[in-house]
């Protein structure tokens, strides 16, 4: 009787412990004291190794202490456990978006969307832009920015969708900001970038100069305004930003070589053809 | 009832699509080996000698072994029997196969009046010798032809040294061995591998010695010295020198022009003439390929397909060297955001002007992270007085994953149709129906060159991607009712004919 008595006992006893432990570990979370709570954590992960509460609870204290490799461990743990769509997904997110891990992100914060698409769309298109899938990028972004409203995610929707070379929709969000950032060179330097593409040279050249003009060092809208340039048969004014840009781009020596011709400047083009073959076939 | 009657005209429209016995078997599985995403070169060719063009396919096979292991993944010969019916004559023939087999070159290799078949594969070519009974005879062990296990994806048959037979060019991909490719991702999700993963490899030249035999001429030639990765090629006389040259596409790295310099030698010239890479300078995944004189002017211009963002370029034919086309003809805003493998230059409504037909799709598997745009629809681009291309009326077949297309009158209405195949689908004849007279040149000769009034065609049978075609030559009249021709064989006085009645096949031999 006394033995079945303790076998009743312990697990109560276990439970009283472990709902002081928790309110204690609950006050420590509230009061931003992460270390004393992580450690209480602990020890009701000790205490009750079966219950993976106490795992996702150490988690969200690691995760809240900045250390989120070891919140990633506790979180997958309990995921393991309880695999449904919630927020602990998009906390396990979030914390590879701080170890600069985008692409271990998706999976997560893919699964959180089912959870709630509001919270997590943004951090989704961060994950994948970090992880260079411009395209889903854009997509999420531009789904941001219609329920936020905010023009800067928009901005950064059309940035994905030039990324991804999606360049009617990137037109269609391009006209959409262009009185907010025409000042901003890059957005010219897209912008442009995009309209040369889909409709000639000569309707991207404006913003390419005033790309340019905004930040001269911006070579990559140096080297488009050259190539439009060229292609409209100015090989003059070509040539300067052709020759900046295609010392960061050797394909634009091609141009390059191309203006010189035109130019008369037949040693200059030789070189630089030559200049291009060796360094186009080593790329 | 007049009016139903009508909109059943207007609903038929002036494609019509005829599904072939034949589906292009990839080989494509969870492990995307390169090749999966390789295969539909097409050859035209009236193998009977009965008027009619038929038609050939190259077959995928099973991965990594690359050999046929079932009845589905054999190469198909087709019959064709008049009224766009098409039947299956390849056991007859001998034609099945046995590996892994991407394009067909027709030519008649021996000049016994039928056509012959080159078959590209994977580790093998295979020389099939019409024998003019329906069957063919595998002759490769004794014509001398050996690809040294090398990935071939396409070629030409040209007369290079101007001995009057066709010579042959293969034209190889990339070394591609099983063991050691990569697994590559694209958005996470197993795809096919970029180009750069895999080593470039060297091309080959066979001279035609005659007897059926051939001799490697790559090293003397001077065509072995440059590696590339080789998607297609074309033989035409780009120099007007009386020697043809050759262009080859490279996927990713500078294209090849190939001048012929006589005496049996060849020298690179792609980046010193204009067509190494398109003006951007960036080499793009260069795919299938024809030239032809789309301008009239009297010169051969060049034309390829590439990636998205990529533009098909074209480069017009200057005389000492070519410029870029695509800007001034709007076909680089055209085609800015399609992907193109299969090309050719052909003049589907008869006015005169040759326009442009293209098999689109992705590289990209269509079982990937990018399925849902990896599928395109064919596409043609009218040529509007060699000045500008404009996109041509929809062609109802749906979106898919094209590769092989070519043009030909396969039902000699003047009209040229259009055969189609795309991955993992059954192939198609789209029989287009045309106003405009037109005249047929049926010549032989390879490199032989004919003028009709402005136009003018030389006689190559390598067309677009992995295909050719033996057919005769087309020409597009308009209105005309007669017509001057011109028939130039190399190393021989141009024969001229002069108001040749319009709208039939003008047969000649040398």
């Amino acid at each position: 009787m006394n033995f079945a008595l303790g076998w009743l006992l312990v697990p109560w006893l276990l439970a009283q412990d472990a709902a002081v432990l928790s309110q204690r570990a609950a006050a420590a979370m509230r009061g931003q004291r992460f270390d004393e709570a992580e450690k209480l954590y602990r020890q009701l992960v000790a205490l009750e190794p079966s219950n993976p509460m106490w795992r996702m609870n150490l988690g969200l204290a690691l995760h809240s202490s900045g250390r989120f490799s070891q919140a990633i461990s506790e979180l997958e743990v309990y995921l393991q456990a309880r695999p449904q769509p919630g927020p602990v997904h998009l906390v396990l997110g979030a914390a590879y978006l701080k170890l600069r891990q985008p692409c271990q992100a998706i999976a997560p914060l893919e699964k959180a969307m089912q959870w709630n698409k509001s919270q997590t769309e943004l951090e989704l298109a961060d994950a994948y832009y970090g992880c260079k899938r411009f395209e889903a990028a854009a997509r999420a972004y531009e789904a941001a920015s219609r329920s936020s409203r905010r023009k800067d995610i928009a901005r950064q929707a059309a940035h994905c969708y030039w990324q991804a070379r999606r360049y009617e929709e990137a037109r269609r969000l391009f006209q959409t900001l262009e009185t907010e950032y025409w000042r901003q060179a890059e957005f010219q330097y897209e912008y442009g970038d995009v309209l040369a593409r889909l409709d000639g040279p000569e309707e991207g050249l404006p913003y390419l100069r005033r790309a340019v003009e905004a930040n001269p060092k911006l070579t990559a809208a140096r080297g488009e305004l050259g190539k439009a340039l060229l292609a409209l048969g100015d090989a003059a004014q070509a040539t300067p930003h052709l020759e900046a840009a295609s010392q960061q781009d050797v394909s634009l020596l091609l141009p390059l070589s191309r203006a010189y011709r035109a130019l008369g400047r037949l040693a200059d083009a030789d070189r630089t053809l030559q200049q291009y073959r060796s360094q186009v076939t080593t790329k | 009832m007049f009016g139903l009657v009508l909109g059943l005209l207007v609903a038929a429209g002036p494609w019509q699509i005829y599904p072939l016995p034949f589906r292009l078997t990839t080989g494509e599985g969870a492990r995307k080996h390169l090749p999966a995403t390789m295969p539909g070169g097409i050859a035209v060719f009236d193998y009977d000698q009965d008027g009619l063009l038929d038609l050939f396919f190259p077959n995928g096979a099973a991965l990594p072994a690359g050999r046929k292991t079932s009845a589905r993944e054999s190469n198909r010969l087709l019959r064709n029997l008049g009224n766009m019916r098409f039947e299956d004559r390849t056991v007859l023939s001998g034609l099945e196969g046995a590996g892994y087999d991407f394009a067909a070159l027709a030519a008649d290799y021996d000049q016994d009046g039928w056509t012959d078949l080159l078959v590209c594969g994977l580790r093998e070519v295979r020389l099939y010798r019409n024998l003019g009974n329906g069957r063919f005879q595998d002759v490769t062990a004794s014509s001398g032809i050996q690809n040294q296990g090398r990935w071939c994806i396409g070629g030409a048959w040209f007369d290079y040294d101007r001995d009057g037979d066709a010579d042959l060019f293969l034209v190889n991909y990339v070394r591609w061995d099983p063991s050691t490719e990569p697994q590559c991702k694209v958005d996470g999700v197993p795809d096919f591998c970029h180009p750069r993963y895999y080593a470039p490899e060297p091309n080959a030249l066979f001279r035609n010695d005659g007897g059926g035999r051939f001799t490697d001429v790559s090293q003397p030639s001077g065509l072995a010295k440059y590696r590339g990765k080789g998607m297609a090629a074309v033989a035409a006389d780009f120099d007007q020198d009386g020697y043809s040259d050759l262009f080859v596409t490279n996927d990713r790295v500078l294209n090849f022009l190939f001048r012929n310099l006589g005496e049996g030698r060849f020298e690179e010239r792609a980046l010193e003439l204009g067509v190494a890479a398109p003006p951007s300078g960036n080499p793009p995944s260069s795919m299938g390929v024809d030239a032809q004189d789309f301008d009239n002017d009297g010169k051969v211009d060049l034309l390829y397909t590439a990636l998205r963002d990529e533009t098909f370029p074209l480069s017009r034919n200057r005389g000492a060297d070519f410029e870029d086309a695509g800007l001034k003809t709007k076909l680089d805003l055209l085609t800015r955001s399609m992907a193109g493998w299969g090309v050719a230059f052909a003049d589907l409504d008869n006015d005169g002007w040759k326009d442009i037909a293209v098999a689109r799709s992705d590289v990209l598997s269509a079982k990937g992270a990018r399925a849902r745009s990896a599928r395109e629809p064919l596409s043609w681009f009218r040529n509007r007085d060699g000045q500008q291309f404009v996109m041509g009326d929809a062609i109802p077949l749906a979106p898919d994953m094209y590769r092989g297309l070519v043009a030909a009158d396969f039902d000699n209405d003047g009209c040229l149709d259009l055969v189609v195949t795309a991955l993992e689908s059954q192939a198609s004849v789209i029989r287009h129906r045309c106003q405009g007279n037109w005249l047929m040149v049926d010549i032989r000769q390879p490199g032989a060159i004919v003028k009709v009034g402005s136009q003018r065609r030389s006689v190559s049978t390598s067309v677009g991607y992995a295909s050719s075609c033996a057919c005769p030559l087309h020409f597009g009249l308009g209105a005309a009712q007669t017509v001057d021709v011109e028939i130039q064989v190399p190393g021989s006085e141009p024969k001229r004919f002069r108001g040749v009645p319009a709208n039939q096949v003008l047969r000649w031999s040398p």
